[in-house]
């Protein structure tokens, strides 16, 4: 008995060896930023076998102030690419042929934050200021103080690298950056911080999307629903097990320290699961109501509609199936 | 097979007997087990359930009065009193009406209340109006759905993450309407989790592994799971089987993993309406506990049922079992050899038959023993004879004995002849011998007999037809048997074999017969063969003889033979080499070889060292062949002595060896000397060159190749002078060449191309003493030439700035003698000749109290080795009178690190230090005089008050009733007697402010500008608005400070600037700005403005520059201005020009360093 269900396994083994061996579509993905755990939801499907599920190795491009994570989606040297909202509109808006799939963060990561010893806590405050701006966060400010009432010329900005030693000896009192980044590392070093939220002053923008062309959408809808549903069942992952998939980031940038990830990978996970809306989804409304915003900015001149900028088919297919 | 364990009787009794019990106490309490098992399952998942849906009614009864709650509290009157007159007032009042509606209900949040915040929201922007959490204020929750929905009627938002306290929140918003019913605000509040987070986790903690917490519909916890030891409100994901049910909105319970994974039984319970998850748990583990201790007792009695059956079955078996063990120790015995042995056995019956069985096998083994020692006794006879006759002989008498039978005869049969030759019987007399063989020769019987190979048997003789039956029964033999005796296809003979016994020849005694005919066929051919190779071996030792050569022959490494010359190689050995081993005879280095050689088929001759008896070597050489000595296989070696010519040979080679190895070490050590020599030359930092006397080069290291212009390869052999013709001058070759004929060596220093070469050349000498060649040696100076020009440019330079700088430098060695110093040393020194100081240490040149003092200090500093800080020392100068000097020293190194020396400065700073002293007590005396100036301001204040009422009332009194009494002079005089005492009043009180300012001042503390300008605003607030002016504010920071003085600050300075306006709409200006370490304030406006030469005398005490009727007061705000400024270690000053306005500054320091 015994060796009749050894030879049947040895059988099905051997069988299932003999089936044709699908090769993996190769997929980059280009990220907005340097290897930090906020990704972690990406390394997580890249460990854990969550893309090869879906037919795909992806590899990443890291990003940094300086790159424009629109371009190498646009050029083709990246299939996806991680970027703000806002950029993917202003994209748009100069005609570049991209869109957003999935909204990663249902709010902007974008805070004002400063020193606690300056009691800068209203946009008021900001008037008179030097503050830091980047390309991914200048637009924020634009309309934060837009809204506001501000003129351009009553605070002046400063560009400089997202870093603790600029953030101390820049010569900026007031920054503009990632909750989820710099400002997680200045707290993880004992700062004290006071923080003005955008989303506090009627200004309700998306954070970071997942955004490719309108080509691969309408070619090959199925790498984008692939690559779509392995990310966030990675993002889900992160819900899930916070310490496993904080460790994979590791896995990219062996010099990056594991306490700090965690705690970036736990600051970002809430703007992805907020609670109120499906991981991942996108509403016309919103968009619109940030086209309207950076078109008073300035940053829009067309006539752009929130249709042009997003295309919600993957995510809508998700959430049918219950998922994420 | 191993007589015990399950195979045995006793174990399989055990086995079965075990198994049944096992499998019976199974098939009752499994039932019982699984029955237990699923009620209590029952009965904890509907007790988790009923908890659930318990502390489902208390959160949704707990939801509607906290709604229920906000709505009372959105429509009580005074709320919606404030927030209507705040929604028609002024912008600058909005917020304080706003915060006073807040103010009417902000007891009902807080940490123990059901609001956590309350907040008042504009219903038209959705922005923060007022709150009892003062920083939400200004903030905008137009997007919000508690906001959106709360402007219709009461609504609860889903839990959701706050970004700002990073934890779960739970909004909710209520209209505030107007007496009309219309929407004004939105009244909202944070719920307080405390409450919910308590009902939640009510009984179920009281068990070990219970859990119970609330998920929101994303799956994310809103009150923290127990065994996740991480903060995971809104932060983990919890996707379990029952917490994907449960957010997709059903209720029930289950039996599936909890979020570590391990089995639960959970009750999830939805709350509709809310987005809220219950999840209530505890663990399968913990949950079966009694049954799980049900299962543990029914182990308990499964083994004690066990052990039970056990003995019982034991008992049983043993009586069947003792039997069958005799049995098997009797057969042990037979194995043993002992045949006799047998068992008796009467029950039970089935033992008993198996007992029968046995001892009949035993006997049957018996009988079998004896025939094969029978046999064994004849093998022995046929083994060890080499006697044919012999043989026959003694074989056929063992016959008679050890068979028993009763007579025997060996007969040949020659087919060739027909004829039969009876060589040897026994039992048989001389008749019936003769009888038999005339009667065998006539027939063919015989022959037949021996040549099918099967014997011929007749158990009685009373078949045989003719005479031979009347004589075997004379004879009394009654049976007769003839056993054929054949190797192959040869036979040598029968044996006849006859018995007095009828039917003596049983098949077994036919085939033990059988069995003795063939041994003894095997014997005959034995002995044929051997006889055979006696013959051979005699003919091959005559042969081995005859030869000239040495031969030996080996049977397996062993010498069965040799020929006389043998004993001539070994000379002299005593003894027979026969039967030794060959390999005694050979050098132990070369028994390898022999040995391999013997045990191939090789034929090729080899040369060994062989050993003599006497212990010399000699060299042999072999040549060695298998032979076949009558089917044995024998080697035959001939061997030859080449000692004598191989000796020969050997001292040749030597001779010739020894002479290439003379040459080849030679050669080395030319080579060796060769490269020493090379590597030596590109070694050195000069470039070295070897020149013949005609100028040819016959060495050069690389140097001197690189130097020259050529390359390494094809310097040799070139001419120097040709090649230094372009370089160096007509005159220089000539010098070189005279060293040929003067032996004298030549030196010069040349300059080439940015290069300062030193170059030598020196006359090298033969044995003889004469010039044989010329070595050229050229050093590149230029770095030490380029270093020494350095050295002294920064030697100067040093001298320079030490001369220059006006402290003074000096520096000793160790010995703490001067070494050297600047111009300013020299100066203070007051000496003529500075070399005079050079060489000699303090108690030469300081005074005497001083030198002790001047040493131990660089005796310390050289010892620590490390600089000493700058200090100011009290010293005795050379005068006698008192001098103070700030010095510093630090040690002085070598190269090595050592330290060498010491060096100082110093300077005098005497007028520095009296100026101070001097200042010092100025201040101290300013202080003090200040003080009691104060003090007495203060006191004069304060107690001049009462006699000033006094004087003031009693002014008053006698106005009331005098006025109109007295003349109209008199009138005018109490009017200016009430007038003054009221100034004075006034004055005294001013006073008394102003002395407070130092003598009632307050600790400072962190102070929010923001704030105190707002208030002081605020105070104002009826002054601004009757002056209709326009205050701009910008960003204010926090300090640390006296908030009420700096408030007086505020206020004095505003107020001025409301006060002294002119004809142009009023417009006041408030900033601040961050300098170095300190804060710079300044309030501007666009008033009257103030002449220059008035800057100082406006902070003066009761300095007034208007008319008191043009601009009232007393004028002493700016002056109490000044004093809190100045107590805060700070500031103040202004800038005007009249008819354009004043900007007044003050400085605060940074963090309140000021007192």
């Amino acid at each position: 008995m015994k060796v009749r269900f050894f030879s049947l396994a040895v059988i099905l083994l051997v069988l299932s060896a003999c089936q044709p061996v699908q090769p993996l579509t190769q997929v980059t993905l280009q990220l907005n930023r340097a290897h930090n755990s906020g990704y972690g939801g990406f390394y997580a499907a890249d460990q854990e076998g969550l893309y090869a599920r879906q037919g795909l190795a992806v590899s990443f491009l890291t990003g940094s102030a300086d790159v424009d994570p629109i371009l190498p989606v646009v050029n083709g040297e990246a299939q996806f690419g991680i970027a703000p909202a806002e950029a993917v509109i202003a994209a748009r808006s100069q005609g570049l042929p991209v869109k957003a799939v999935v909204v990663l963060h249902q709010h902007s990561p974008v805070v004002f934050f400063s020193l606690n010893e300056y009691g800068i806590d209203h946009p008021e405050d900001l008037t008179g200021q030097t503050i830091r701006v980047s390309s991914s966060t200048v637009s924020m400010l634009h309309a934060v103080l837009s809204h506001m009432g501000f003129e351009p010329d009553s605070y002046s900005e400063l560009v400089l690298p997202a870093s603790v030693d600029a953030f101390l000896h820049g010569g900026a009192v007031v920054w503009t950056a990632y909750s989820t980044d710099l400002s997680v590392e200045l707290e993880f070093l004992g700062y004290d911080l006071n923080y003005i939220y955008p989303d506090d002053y009627g200004v309700h923008f998306y954070g970071d999307v997942i955004f490719t062309t309108e080509e691969i959408i309408e070619n090959q809808p199925d790498l984008v629903e692939g690559f779509v549903r392995a990310s966030l069942a990675g993002y889900r992952r992160a819900l899930q097990d916070l310490e496993t998939v904080g460790s994979y980031t590791i896995e990219y940038d062996p010099e990056l320290d594991l306490d700090l990830q965690l705690l970036i990978l736990q600051s970002s996970l809430p703007l992805i699961n907020t609670g109120t809306v499906p991981v991942g989804s996108m509403q016309a409304e919103h968009w619109q109501a940030m086209i309207d915003i950076l078109r008073d900015d300035g940053v829009v001149e067309t006539s752009l509609q929130a249709e042009d900028v997003f295309d919600n088919q993957f995510i809508e297919a998700l959430t049918a199936e219950g998922q994420p | 097979m191993k007589q015990g364990g399950l195979n045995s009787i006793r174990g399989q009794g055990a086995l079965y007997f075990g198994l049944f019990t096992v499998v019976l106490i199974f098939l009752v309490s499994i039932p019982i087990f699984l029955y237990g098992q699923d009620l209590i399952q029952n009965t904890v998942a509907s007790d988790l359930l009923a908890v659930s849906l318990e502390k489902k009614e208390q959160i949704m009864a707990w939801f509607d009065e906290s709604i229920s709650d906000l709505e009372n509290l959105a429509s009580i009157y005074s709320v919606v009193i404030f927030v209507e007159r705040a929604n028609v007032s002024a912008p600058e009042e909005q917020n304080g009406l706003y915060q006073q509606a807040i103010d009417q209900i902000s007891g009902w949040a807080g940490e123990d209340r059901f609001f956590s915040t309350l907040f008042l929201i504009d219903a038209e922007t959705g922005q923060i109006m007022a709150s009892t959490q003062a920083e939400d204020v200004g903030k905008f929750r137009e997007d919000q759905s508690f906001f959106q929905e709360g402007l219709t009627g009461a609504y609860i938002q889903a839990p959701a993450y706050s970004m700002e306290t990073g934890t779960a929140q739970i909004l909710a918003g209520a209209p505030v309407r107007d007496s009309s019913g219309q929407t004004i605000a939105v009244l909202a509040a944070q719920l307080n989790l405390a409450r919910i987070t308590e009902i939640t986790q009510r009984h179920i903690f009281s068990r070990e592994t219970g859990d119970a917490f609330l998920l929101n519909q994303a799956n994310l916890p809103i009150t923290q799971p127990r065994f996740i030891a991480s903060d995971a409100v809104m932060q983990r994901g919890i996707f379990t089987e029952a917490a994907n049910l449960c957010v997709s909105g059903h209720t029930g319970s289950t039996l599936a993993d909890d979020y570590r994974g391990v089995p639960s039984i959970i009750s999830y319970t939805w709350l509709p309406g809310y987005g809220i998850c219950l999840i209530n748990k505890i663990d399968q583990y913990e949950a079966y506990q009694p049954i799980i201790k049900y299962g543990m007792l029914m182990a308990v009695l499964t083994v004690i049922a066990l052990g039970v059956g056990l003995l019982i079955s034991t008992v049983f078996t043993r009586r069947v079992a003792l039997p069958i063990t005799r049995l098997a120790a009797a057969a042990e015995k037979i194995g043993d050899g002992d045949l006799n042995t047998r068992v008796i056995v009467e029950k039970p019956y089935e033992v008993a038959v198996t007992a029968g069985a046995f001892n009949q096998m035993a006997a049957a083994l018996q009988q079998r023993m004896d025939d094969l020692s029978a046999m064994f006794g004849i093998v022995e006879v046929l083994s060890g004879e080499l006697d044919e006759r012999h043989l026959l002989n003694h074989l056929i008498h063992r016959l008679k004995q050890i068979v028993g039978v009763d007579a025997v005869l060996w007969s040949v049969y020659d087919p060739k002849k027909k004829d039969l030759t009876i060589t040897v019987h026994t039992g048989i007399s001389e008749e019936v011998l003769r009888r038999v063989k005339a009667a065998m020769s006539d027939e063919s019987r015989s022959g037949a007999t021996l040549l099918n190979g099967k014997p011929q048997v007749l158990n009685t003789v009373d078949s045989i037809q003719g005479g031979l039956k009347d004589i075997f029964q004379k004879e009394g033999i009654r049976s007769i048997a003839a056993i054929p005796v054949i190797t192959g296809a040869h036979v040598w003979g029968a044996l006849r074999i006859g018995s007095y016994q009828k039917d003596y020849f049983t098949q077994e005694r036919v085939d033990l017969m059988m069995a003795v005919g063939r041994h003894l066929a095997l014997a005959l051919e034995r002995i044929s063969l051997y006889k055979t190779s006696q013959e051979n071996e005699e003919r091959f030792k005559r042969l081995s003889q005859a030869t000239f050569e040495t031969v030996v022959i080996t049977d397996a490494g062993v010498i069965v033979d040799h020929n006389e010359q043998f004993r001539t190689l070994l000379k002299g050995y005593k003894g027979s080499p026969i039967g030794k081993k060959i390999i005694n005879f050979v050098h132990p280095d070369d028994r390898p070889l022999v040995i391999e050689k013997m045990n191939s088929d090789d034929e090729q001759p080899y040369e060994i060292r062989g050993l003599r008896s006497d212990g010399s070597v000699f060299i042999a050489e072999i040549k060695g062949r298998l032979i076949d000595f009558g089917g044995r296989k024998l080697r035959m070696a001939a061997v030859r002595d080449i000692t004598d010519w191989k000796h020969k040979e050997d001292e040749l080679r030597q001779a010739r060896n020894g002479l290439e190895l003379e040459i080849n070490e030679r050669t080395k050590e030319l080579r060796r000397k060769e490269a020493i020599l090379k590597s030596l030359l590109n070694t050195m930092s000069e470039s070295a060159v070897l020149v013949g006397l005609d100028g040819t080069i016959q060495g050069a290291n690389d140097l001197a190749a690189k130097r020259l212009g050529v390359s390494n390869d094809d310097i040799l052999g070139k001419n120097l002078f040709k090649v230094l013709n372009s370089d160096v001058t007509k005159d220089r070759l000539r010098k070189i060449r005279s060293i040929i004929r003067t032996g004298v060596s030549v030196r010069f220093v040349e300059e080439h191309e940015g290069h300062i070469v030193d170059h030598q050349f020196s006359p090298v000498l033969g044995a003889d003493g004469k010039v044989e060649a010329i070595a050229m040696f050229g050093m590149d100076i230029t770095d030490a030439k380029q270093a020494e020009r350095e050295l002294y440019s920064s030697r100067q330079m040093l001298r320079l700035v030490l001369d220059a700088i006006p402290q003074r430098v000096f520096w000793k060695d160790r010995q703490l003698n001067y070494l050297g110093f600047n111009q300013a040393f020299v100066k203070a020194m007051k000496i003529q000749n500075p070399d005079e100081l050079i060489g000699k240490d303090d108690a030469q040149l300081v005074h005497w109290m001083n030198t002790e003092y001047f040493q131990q200090d660089d005796r310390e500093v050289m010892e620590s080795g490390q600089q000493r800080p700058v200090r100011e020392e009290h010293l005795i100068a050379d005068d006698g009178s008192s001098i103070w000097q700030r010095s510093s020293k630090a040690p002085l190194f070598d190269q090595d690190g050592n330290v060498i020396g010491v060096l100082g400065t110093n300077e005098d700073i005497t007028g520095k230090k009296l100026a101070e002293e001097q200042l010092k007590q100025t201040m101290e005396d300013l202080a003090q005089s200040n003080a009691e100036l104060e003090q007495f301001a203060y006191v004069a204040s304060h107690d001049l008050q009462e006699p000033l009422r006094m004087v003031t009332s009693y002014l008053q009194l006698i106005e009331r009733r005098y006025k109109n009494k007295l003349d109209d002079e008199a009138d005018e005089f109490i009017g200016f007697a009430v007038d003054g005492a009221m100034r004075m009043k006034g004055l005294i009180n001013d006073l008394l402010i102003y002395s407070r300012v130092s003598t009632r001042g307050k600790e400072f503390e962190p102070t929010d500008i923001r704030k105190v300008v707002k208030r002081v605003l605020h105070d104002l607030s009826l002054q601004i608005e009757e002056t209709n002016a326009l205050i701009e504010v910008e960003r204010l920071p926090k300090v640390i400070a006296d908030e009420t003085q700096l408030g007086q600050v505020f206020q004095n300075l505003i107020s001025n600037a409301l006060k002294f306006h002119g004809d142009a709409p009023v417009e006041v200006h408030i900033g601040a700005r961050r300098e170095k370490h300190e804060w710079i304030f300044w309030v501007r406006d666009n008033g009257i403005g103030i002449e220059p030469q008035y800057f100082e005398r406006i902070f003066v005490i009761f300095q007034r520059l208007h008319a008191r009727g043009d601009y009232p007061g007393t004028g002493i705000g700016l002056a109490i201005v000044k004093k809190i400024i100045e107590r805060h270690g700070g500031r103040i000053w202004l800038e005007s020009q009249p008819g354009y306005g004043s900007t007044f500054y003050f400085s605060l320091p940074e963090r309140g360093t000021a007192k």
